[in-house]
C-alpha cells in the first residue's frame, strides 16, 4: 500500500510526487490523460494553427479527446482552458512565471477586502526558489516591484521589437516593467532539454523540452526517486471510512474497470475544477454534501483572473510570431490598491506578441479579419503589425461563483461533469476599465496607429483557483496551512484549489510552491498523522 | 460551391480567392469543419453563384445573423484551410517574411537580451506594499 496516493500528474501533483518520493516515501500518482509525445508537436506541421482550433483547443470541450471530461459553461462568463495528461494544463501553457507580492497574503488585513490567507510570503519563498531551480526560470533578479530572489536560472526571454518599443513607452511614462520571469530555457537547463529557439506557439508543445512543463522537468526526477504513476487511471471518488478519515481512492482504468488504490494519505493535485468536482462526488453519511465539506465551501469561491486585452496595430512590422506567445515583458505599475482608484486592489499588464496568419484571421487579440470585400486588405494590416496587453485583474472571491456537479453532461466513464458559475463584480469590471485606459495610453505612447480593446476575453479560464479556500479558521475555511483539510486529517489539496485570494498574476510557480510546502509539511508531521486504521 | 468560399475569401492582386483553391473538398472532408460547411451550403438560396456579388454578400451576412453559432464554426474552418494552404503560405512569406514552413524545427533567431533595456526600472525604488511581515520595501 503506498503512502501517499495522488490525483493528477500536472504542475502540482508533478512537485508533490518528486517531493514526497525523494523523502523515501511511496508514492502512486494516478493520471486520467496520458504522456504526451514531444516529437508530436503540431509546430512541426504545415497545418500547425488548425491543431489549436481543433485537438490542441485549450478548452476540454472544444477539444473533446477521450480523455478529456467536459466542463458545463452554460453560466459561465469565462469559459474553462485545461488540460489532461502527464503535465496536466501545463501542456498548453505560456510559461510566465511571477511569484504572488507580499501583500497578495494580506488582502484583508491591507485593504479590507477578501481574506488573509494563513502563510505569508516570507513561508513561501524557499519553496518559490526550489521550484524555479526544478522549472528552470529565465528572467532577471532585481525587479524593484517585488521582494528580492536568487539568480534566475538563466537570462530573460528576448522582448521582440514590439516589447523593446513598449517598455520605452512605459520608461517615458514612468511605470514599472520588467521582463517576465518564464519557465522557458534561453540555455540548456535540466536533464535533457535544450533551448529555446523563439518559434513562437508553446502552447502545441515544444520539441527541445524548452518550455518548462511537468512532463520534461518533475516526473522524470519523480519516477527516478520511485513514484509509480499510472495513466489512464479516472477517479471517481475518495473513500472514506467511518470516522471521516480518508482510506483511498476508487477509480476506471482504460478497460472501464473499477479498480482501488488503498492509502495512508489522499492528495488531490486536480486543479481547482477537478479537484472540487471529486470532492463533491465524494459522499458519505459523515459527509453528505461532499467530501470534507462541513462549511458547504466546497467548489464556491471560484476565481478567475479576469482579463480585459487592449491591442495596438503599429505601421512598422513587429514579427510578433517569433518568440514565445505568451511571454515579454510585464507592468505592475497599477497592481497595488491606491487611494486615487474606484477599485480595491489591482491588475498586471503582460504584453503578449501576435499571431500565426489563421490566429490572426479568426481572431484573438482582436475581433475576427471580416469576411468579404475588405478581407485581405485588413489582414495585411494587421498581420505581424500588434501586440498587446492583457489587463490582468484580482478576482475577490464569492460564494455565488463556484462549481457544482452538472445535472446534464457526464464523461465517458458516466461521472458527472463540473458545472461553472461565474460571473464578473463591479470591483473587477472597475478594474478593468482602469486598466484598458491605461493600456491604451501605453500604446499611445509608444505610437500604435490604432488600438483596440476587448473589456473581457471570455476564453481565458486558465487559472482555476479557491475552490477548497486555505485558512486557519475551520468554521470559514477547508483546508489549513499545510493544506490539509480541516475535517480530514489525512487528506491534502496540493492545487489552486486552496487558494484563500487569487493575486492578479499567472499562479502556476505558487500553486507549486504551496504543493512543495504541504508535501514538506506531509514528511515531517506523517508519525503523527491520524490516518484510517 | 467556389461562390461561397469566393464570398467569403475574394482574392487581389496578391493573394488567391477561396474558391480558386482545392478547399471545397477539403472542407467538406475535415471532420471538425466538414458539418458547418456542409450547412451553411445548404442554406444558400438557388442561383447562388450566378447572383452578384453584392447580392450574394447579402445572403451570407444573412445567414450570418441568423445562425452566428454555425457561421463562426464555418469561418473558423475556411479561414483554417485557406491559411494554411500552401499557395497562401507562399504569398504571406512574399509580403512579409513569415516563412512559409512550420515553426519547428527551425524556429527564429533567438537575440541575446540586452541588459541595458533595465536600466531606467532597475533605478526605482522597491514598489510593493510592506506588509506586517515584510516591510523591507
Ligand atoms: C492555455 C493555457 C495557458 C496557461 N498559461 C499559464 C501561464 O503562462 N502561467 C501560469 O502560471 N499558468 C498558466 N496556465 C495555468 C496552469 O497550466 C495551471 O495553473 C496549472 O497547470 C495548474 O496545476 P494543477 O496541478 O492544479 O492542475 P493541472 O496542471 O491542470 O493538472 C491536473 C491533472 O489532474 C488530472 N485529473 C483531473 N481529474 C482527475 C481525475 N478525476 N482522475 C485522474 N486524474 C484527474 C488531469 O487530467 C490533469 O492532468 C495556463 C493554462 C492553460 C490551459
Ligand atoms: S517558443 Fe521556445 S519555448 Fe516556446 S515552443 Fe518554441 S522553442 Fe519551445
Amino acid at each position: 500500500m503506498p503512502d501517499v496516493v495522488i490525483v493528477g500528474a500536472g504542475a502540482s501533483g508533478g512537485a508533490a510526487a518528486w517531493r514526497l518520493a525523494r523523502a523515501g516515501l511511496r508514492v502512486t500518482c494516478l493520471e486520467q490523460g496520458d504522456w504526451v509525445d514531444p516529437d508530436a508537436t503540431p509546430s512541426l506541421r504545415p497545418d500547425w494553427e488548425i491543431a489549436r482550433q481543433t485537438t490542441h483547443h485549450p478548452n476540454p470541450n472544444v477539444r473533446a479527446a477521450p480523455q478529456d471530461y467536459p466542463v458545463d459553461q452554460t453560466d459561465a462568463a469565462i469559459k474553462p482552458f485545461l488540460y489532461n495528461a502527464v503535465g496536466g494544463s501545463t501542456i498548453l501553457w505560456g510559461a510566465h512565471f511571477p511569484r504572488f507580492r507580499p501583500s497578495d497574503f494580506r488582502t484583508r488585513t491591507l485593504d479590507g477586502v477578501g481574506d488573509d490567507w494563513p502563510i505569508c510570503y516570507e513561508d513561501l519563498a524557499p519553496y518559490y526558489e526550489e521550484n524555479d531551480r526544478m522549472m528552470g526560470v529565465s528572467g532577471l533578479a532585481g525587479d524593484p516591484g517585488n521582494p528580492p530572489r536568487e539568480p534566475r536560472q538563466m537570462p530573460p526571454v528576448p522582448p521582440g521589437k514590439a516589447g523593446v518599443r513598449m517598455a520605452k513607452a512605459f520608461d517615458r511614462l514612468g511605470w514599472h516593467w520588467w521582463p517576465a520571469d518564464v519557465a522557458i530555457n534561453t540555455a540548456p537547463y535540466g536533464e535533457g532539454r535544450g533551448a529555446c529557439n523563439n518559434c513562437g506557439p508553446c502552447d502545441l508543445g515544444c520539441p527541445h523540452g524548452a518550455r518548462s512543463a511537468t512532463d520534461v522537468s518533475y516526473w522524470p526526477q519523480a519516477i527516478a526517486a520511485g513514484v509509480e504513476l499510472i495513466t489512464g487511471a479516472r477517479v471517481f471518488e475518495v473513500e472514506t471510512d467511518a470516522a471521516g478519515r480518508a482510506t483511498g481512492v476508487a477509480w476506471y482504468d482504460r478497460a472501464g474497470q473499477v479498480q482501488r488504490t488503498k492509502a495512508a494519505v489522499v492528495a488531490l493535485a486536480s486543479n481547482g475544477v477537478g479537484t472540487a468536482r471529486l470532492m463533491l462526488l465524494s459522499t458519505s453519511k459523515r459527509f453528505p454534501n461532499g467530501l470534507a465539506n462541513d462549511t458547504d465551501l466546497v467548489g464556491r469561491r471560484l476565481m478567475h483572473h479576469p482579463t480585459g486585452m487592449v491591442t495596438g496595430r503599429f505601421d512598422e512590422p513587429m514579427d510578433g510570431w517569433a518568440g514565445p506567445f505568451a511571454v515579454s515583458i510585464l507592468s505592475q505599475e497599477f497592481y497595488e490598491t491606491r487611494p486615487e482608484h474606484d477599485f480595491s486592489r489591482g491588475y498586471q499588464m503582460q504584453l503578449i506578441r501576435s499571431d500565426g496568419p489563421v490566429g490572426t484571421a479568426v481572431g484573438g487579440y482582436l475581433p475576427r479579419v471580416p469576411w468579404g470585400a475588405g478581407h485581405h486588405a485588413r489582414f495585411r494590416d494587421v498581420f505581424g503589425h500588434t501586440a498587446s496587453l492583457t489587463v490582468t485583474t484580482e478576482d475577490l472571491p464569492r460564494p455565488e461563483n463556484r462549481v457544482t456537479l452538472s445535472d446534464s453532461l457526464t464523461d465517458s466513464d458516466g461521472i458527472p461533469a463540473p458545472k461553472m458559475t461565474y460571473s464578473l463584480d463591479d470591483n473587477t469590471r472597475a478594474m478593468i476599465a482602469h486598466g484598458i485606459a491605461r493600456a491604451t495610453e501605453a500604446f499611445t505612447e509608444a505610437g500604435a496607429a490604432d488600438i483596440t480593446a476587448q473589456s473581457l476575453v471570455a476564453d481565458a479560464g486558465f487559472h482555476l483557483l479557491g475552490t477548497a479556500c486555505m485558512g486557519a479558521d475551520a468554521g470559514s475555511s477547508v483546508t489549513n496551512a499545510k493544506s490539509r483539510a480541516h475535517a480530514v486529517p489525512n487528506l491534502v489539496i496540493l492545487d489552486g484549489s486552496v487558494f484563500t485570494t487569487a493575486a492578479a498574476l499567472n499562479p502556476t510557480s505558487t500553486i507549486q510552491a504551496l504543493a512543495l510546502r504541504a508535501a514538506d509539511a506531509l514528511i515531517r508531521d506523517r508519525a503523527e498523522l491520524e490516518v484510517a486504521s | 460551391m467556389s461562390a461561397l468560399l469566393d464570398t467569403l475569401i475574394p482574392g487581389d492582386a496578391d493573394f488567391p480567392s477561396a474558391g480558386s483553391l482545392d478547399l471545397h473538398e477539403a472542407l467538406l472532408a475535415h471532420d471538425r469543419f466538414g458539418a458547418p460547411y456542409a450547412a451553411v451550403s445548404g442554406l444558400l438560396p438557388e442561383g447562388f453563384a450566378d447572383l452578384p456579388a453584392e447580392a450574394r454578400a447579402r445572403h451570407v451576412a444573412e445567414i450570418e445573423a441568423r445562425e452566428p453559432d454555425l457561421f463562426n464554426g464555418l469561418i473558423v474552418g475556411v479561414y483554417s484551410l485557406y491559411y494554411t494552404h500552401a499557395d497562401v503560405s507562399a504569398v504571406i512569406e512574399r509580403l512579409t517574411g513569415h516563412t512559409a514552413r512550420p515553426p519547428q524545427p527551425d524556429g527564429h533567431p533567438l537575440e541575446p537580451f540586452d541588459p541595458r533595456l533595465v536600466e531606467i526600472p532597475a533605478r526605482r525604488a522597491g514598489l510593493y506594499r510592506p506588509t506586517p511581515e515584510h516591510d523591507d520595501a
